[in-house]
């Protein structure tokens, strides 16, 4: 009875040892790194040592009614500690302070734990009882005591003097030694030593932490391997680079693509020039690939050219790829500074070589938005970032209307690139996606896919449906979806992917976005000082009253309905 | 692109395919760009000085080539209304409508509740105006031609 009534006493002042610890864990919703894995060894062993007082008890109470005794009333053991769910809005990081202390927690339990595994131990072996639950007990203490150390030293390394670390610094580095040897990882360490066949594979990946994960690796890179690094091909499209080393390395490699390209043609002149009327066919096709290819880098050149000049803002050249419908995205402005980055995803028929004008849609975009922005940097960007359906004959309806499959394929992309946003950007920026008739589809999938952490505000113009029913399924409230109209534009060919978002029903924000009152060829929303671009910038910089709204007395002066240029 | 409007063109026989303004040149432009705006701040009362905003010198694409070869484009400039006190913006929109009624120009849009934007075309060759609010209390007016 006395040993049970020990044990009780060891079990009321020991039991919830880890229990603070498991509590700072489990106040943060984790995503990504060894924070998981070591939040679930914490609470392994905070279990156990209840589990195992609990036993002890039960084997010790036992033992007394055995004996002829009464049963003995166990004091209550277990605690619950529950884990907070994950919250939207802004994720200011982890408080060192919280750290700090989880570190010295698990010293306290180190320290105290083990010596009151030992008395358990020894309070049922002296019963005649067995004495695993005191093993149990101090082996929680000893695994608590290695853990502190390293945590200290890391942690040490990381903090800064803000209140506040970095999530993915805590997530990668702090508690980097629990991360599994997982494929990521594996790439990583792989691409740090310059293998190509490791980027590659590491730029398939559409991991939702996979920026996060590069962001934390990439900033522990030395400076040395980082310069080295830039100058391996295709690595300015990995997200989770910062922008400016992004662009770096893509000129880098462009220039790189530029020179052999010339040299290829060139040879292939040659060639052709000596065979003549003999010259294989195969050497045509290839001649006028590389023709067209740089003709595309002349394209992405010349809309890069006006980057810096007469007031505008550096020009990002944040990922590009020549082959296939290609891929291309400039940002107006670095993201990675701006205290808002307005994202604009293209529609139909959008494809490298015709991407000037939607680069140029972006620089206006910038223009307006920052022109009224007062104090705050924006950063506007073209995303080329998936394969649009291109459809051969937009004018003929029944034989040409796209499906959803692409749209499906590229909010993958547009997701991996939001992340690879956020893990660079600054804290408290504010996000916004612009989807234009098909992008806005393309917007609305991807916003599933990252519920409330694609962005802080959705703009869809010109759209046939974004994939869900209602502005609230985009998770972000409903008064931050907002629609533009126009009647003139031609996606009522296309037929709907779901609810018209300009429907009452669908519960967005309905703007001005029509050019009805003003008709001139080309005109779109886009234009210049045009109501329409103007609501864009003011919807962009969260200025919602000062949003413009159209004189309805105004009569369309022709009657030609607008032909975009692309849908 | 360029070959859509063409097939539009070819079907809708309707009206005029080319830029409404076919002989203007782009100097021509610049010069009624700038008269657009300069007529406008001279009739503002306290008269402000007109600050130049550097990008919008940039003529605008606002036609490719297939290539992506920009191959028209929109003339504009737009100028900061400086020395308006902030208490004032709306008595200037008031004064710039005033104006642009008097020349014929048509007023499109305008702000809600006490805003000073207004969003205008000219009469009679179709040029954007704008009179646009900056966070912190600024005004700026600006014109774009058609596409050239």
């Amino acid at each position: 009875m006395e040993a049970f009534r020990a044990v009780a006493a060891l079990a009321t002042e020991h039991a919830a040892d880890l229990d603070a610890a498991t509590r700072v864990m489990a106040a943060s919703a984790w995503v990504g790194g060894g924070a998981p894995h070591f939040t679930a060894s914490l609470a392994t062993h905070r279990t156990s040592i209840q589990s195992a007082f609990t036993m002890a008890l039960a084997a010790l109470a036992g033992e007394v009614v055995r004996r002829g005794g009464p049963t003995p009333a166990a004091p209550s053991i277990a605690t619950q500690v529950s884990i907070v769910s994950a919250t939207h809005g802004p994720f200011r990081g982890i408080d060192t302070q919280a750290m700090r202390g989880l570190v010295t927690m698990l010293d306290q339990a180190a320290e105290r734990l083990p010596a009151a595994g030992a008395r358990v131990r020894a309070l049922l072996s002296a019963t005649g009882q067995p004495a695993s639950p005191g093993w149990t007990i101090a082996a929680a203490g000893q695994w608590s005591g290695t853990q502190a150390p390293d945590l200290r030293r890391r942690l040490a390394r990381i903090q800064r003097d803000t209140p506040w670390l970095p999530p993915d610094s805590v997530a990668f580095d702090l508690f980097g030694g629990y991360a599994t040897a997982t494929d990521p990882d594996t790439l990583l360490a792989k691409v740090a030593s310059g293998d190509p066949a490791a980027l590659t594979q590491l730029l398939a990946r559409r991991d939702p932490g996979l920026a996060a994960r590069v962001h934390a690796w990439w900033h522990r890179l030395p400076a040395a391997v980082q310069e080295r690094l830039t100058r391996l091909p295709g690595i300015g499209s990995l997200n989770g680079l910062p922008a400016a080393t992004r662009d770096q390395a893509n000129r880098a490699f462009l220039a790189a693509e530029k020179r052999r390209l010339e040299a290829e043609l060139e040879q292939l002149t040659g060639i052709l020039e000596d065979l003549s009327a003999l010259a294989a066919p195969r050497s045509l096709i290839t001649r006028d690939q590389a023709g067209r290819l740089l003709r595309n880098i002349a394209m992405i050149e010349r809309a890069l050219a006006a980057g810096g000049r007469d007031g505008h803002p550096p020009a990002l050249l944040l990922a590009f790829d020549l082959h296939g419908t290609g891929r291309l995205v400039v940002s107006w402005g670095d993201p990675d500074a701006a205290d808002t980055i307005v994202t604009y995803v293209p529609g139909l028929n959008t494809e490298l070589g015709g991407f000037a004008g939607d680069i140029d849609r972006a620089r206006v975009l910038w223009q307006q938005a920052q022109a009224t922005a007062g104090k705050r940097a924006i950063a506007s960007i073209a995303w080329l970032g998936y394969d649009p359906p291109q459809l051969e004959n937009l004018l003929d309806p029944p034989a040409s209307v796209a499906s959803d499959a692409p749209a499906e394929r590229g909010a993958v992309e547009l997701a991996a690139f939001s992340d690879g946003l956020r893990a660079t950007g600054g804290e408290g920026a504010r996000y916004v996606v612009l989807g234009h008739s098909y992008g806005s589809l393309v917007s609305g999938k991807a916003a599933l896919l990252r519920p409330g952490r694609l962005a802080d505000e959705f703009v869809f113009v010109g759209s046939p449906g974004v994939g869900v029913e209602h502005a609230r399924d985009l998770k972000v409230g409903a008064e931050r979806v907002w629609v533009g109209e126009d009647p003139n534009d031609p996606v009522a060919m296309l037929g709907r992917f779901t609810r018209d978002p300009g429907d009452a029903g669908f519960g967005g924000r309905v703007f001005s976005a029509g050019s009805r009152h003003v008709v001139q060829a080309h005109s779109g929303y886009w234009d210049l000082h045009s109501p329409s671009l103007r609501n864009l910038a003011r919807i962009t910089n969260g200025q919602y009253d000062a949003i413009i709204e159209p004189h309805l007395d105004i009569k369309p002066q022709l009657l030609m309905p607008q032909i975009r240029s692309s849908s | 692109m360029f070959r859509w409007t063409l097939a539009a063109c070819l079907t809708i026989a309707l009206v005029s395919c080319t830029s409404e303004n076919p002989m203007t040149t782009q100097a021509e432009a610049v010069n009624r760009v700038e008269e657009l705006i300069r007529k406008t701040a001279d009739t503002l009362r306290p008269p402000p000085k007109l600050e130049l905003i550097p990008y919008t010198v940039t003529p605008n694409p606002c036609a490719f080539s297939a290539d992506g070869v920009p191959e028209r484009y929109t003339v504009n400039r737009a100028y900061w209304l400086r020395g308006v006190p902030t208490d004032q913006l709306k008595r200037v929109a008031d004064q710039v409508k005033a104006h642009w009624l008097a020349e014929g120009h048509v007023i499109t849009a305008s702000g809600r509740a006490g805003h000073p934007d207004l969003a205008g075309v000219s009469h009679p060759d179709n040029y954007t105006l704008a009179l646009v609010w900056a966070e912190g209390g600024s005004l700026y007016l600006a014109a774009t031609s058609p596409c050239l």
